[in-house]
């Protein structure tokens, strides 16, 4: 017989194979209820948290760079000013 | 029948989907089996793959039956599996199977020792090949619904579909495996 005949007949013999039968349905809907009270605590309160405690630390650091900026007599002539001495030493 | 349970699934009905799951979980099951013959490795696929489905439920366009629908999702994660295992697991060959000592006379085989000999066989070509092989020799997939389940091209698959073949009686030829079960052939 051809070569490929055989590769069919194996593969028709193990298609006959009979399988355990397997029964998931309690695991799955436990997942899917356990799933429905998780997702979006683990989704939306990361989520919100970290946005706010970035929108907290921006706020801080342009507070303070406001205060910087308004206490300097000359903005420019002060960025430029410790570059000045560094440069004499 | 369907219809109504995957609407009240939608609708919150708990009871609407456990009923698709029970009535669809042999058939995906089945399916699974030809990505691990470890019972506990079937039982979690099928798992993940009606997990799955109940989260793309919405979705769902009942453009076919749900079982094909089910079929697509459960190649899918069969495939994913099959990825994920490729470099931890060791190929399985031939003669890791237990051959009857005197050959067949009728040339016929047990089923599970052919489904092993396949399983042997199929663990040494690359994913793509034994997807393409086992969709068409156990799900009856033509090329064109193996494309369709993987968007893969039709052309491609059939190109595949014919080298993998190829390959398999290479394999089976190197490996002894005719004149071990006692099947005559010719080239």
């Amino acid at each position: 017989m051809d070569a490929f005949r055989l590769i069919d007949k194996l593969f028709a013999a193990a298609a006959g194979e009979t399988f355990a039968e397997v029964d998931v349905s309690r695991k799955v809907m436990r997942i899917i209820r356990t799933g429905d009270e998780v997702r979006p605590v683990l989704t939306v309160v990361p989520l919100s948290v970290f946005a706010g405690l970035s929108a907290v630390a921006a706020s801080i650091v342009l507070f303070m760079a406001i205060q910087a900026w308004t206490a300097m007599s000359h903005p420019m002539a002060e960025l430029f000013s410790p570059a000045q001495v560094s440069w004499i030493w | 029948m369907d219809r109504l349970d995957i609407q009240a699934a939608l609708d919150g009905d708990d009871e609407g989907y456990r009923r698709l799951v029970e009535r669809h979980q042999a058939a995906v099951a089945r399916l699974m089996w030809r990505f691990s013959r470890d019972r506990t490795t079937v039982e979690e696929l099928v798992q993940e793959v009606l997990v799955q489905a109940y989260y793309s439920l919405p979705r769902y366009r009942h453009e076919g039956p749900l079982a094909a629908w089910l079929s697509r999702i459960a190649t899918r994660v069969g495939y994913r599996f099959w990825r994920q295992q490729a470099r931890s697991v060791a190929h399985y060959q031939i003669a890791d199977i237990d051959l009857p000592d005197e050959p067949s006379e009728d040339e016929g085989i047990e089923p599970s020792l052919a489904g092993q000999i396949v399983e042997a066989l199929l663990s040494q070509l690359s994913q793509a090949d034994r997807l393409i092989l086992t969709l068409m020799y156990f799900d009856k997939c033509s090329t064109e619904e193996i494309g369709r389940r993987m968007g893969w091209n039709r052309a491609v698959v059939k190109m595949r579909a014919h080298r993998a073949r190829r390959k398999l009686k290479v394999l089976a030829e190197r490996q002894g495996l005719w004149e071990k079960l006692g099947w005559m052939h010719s080239d």
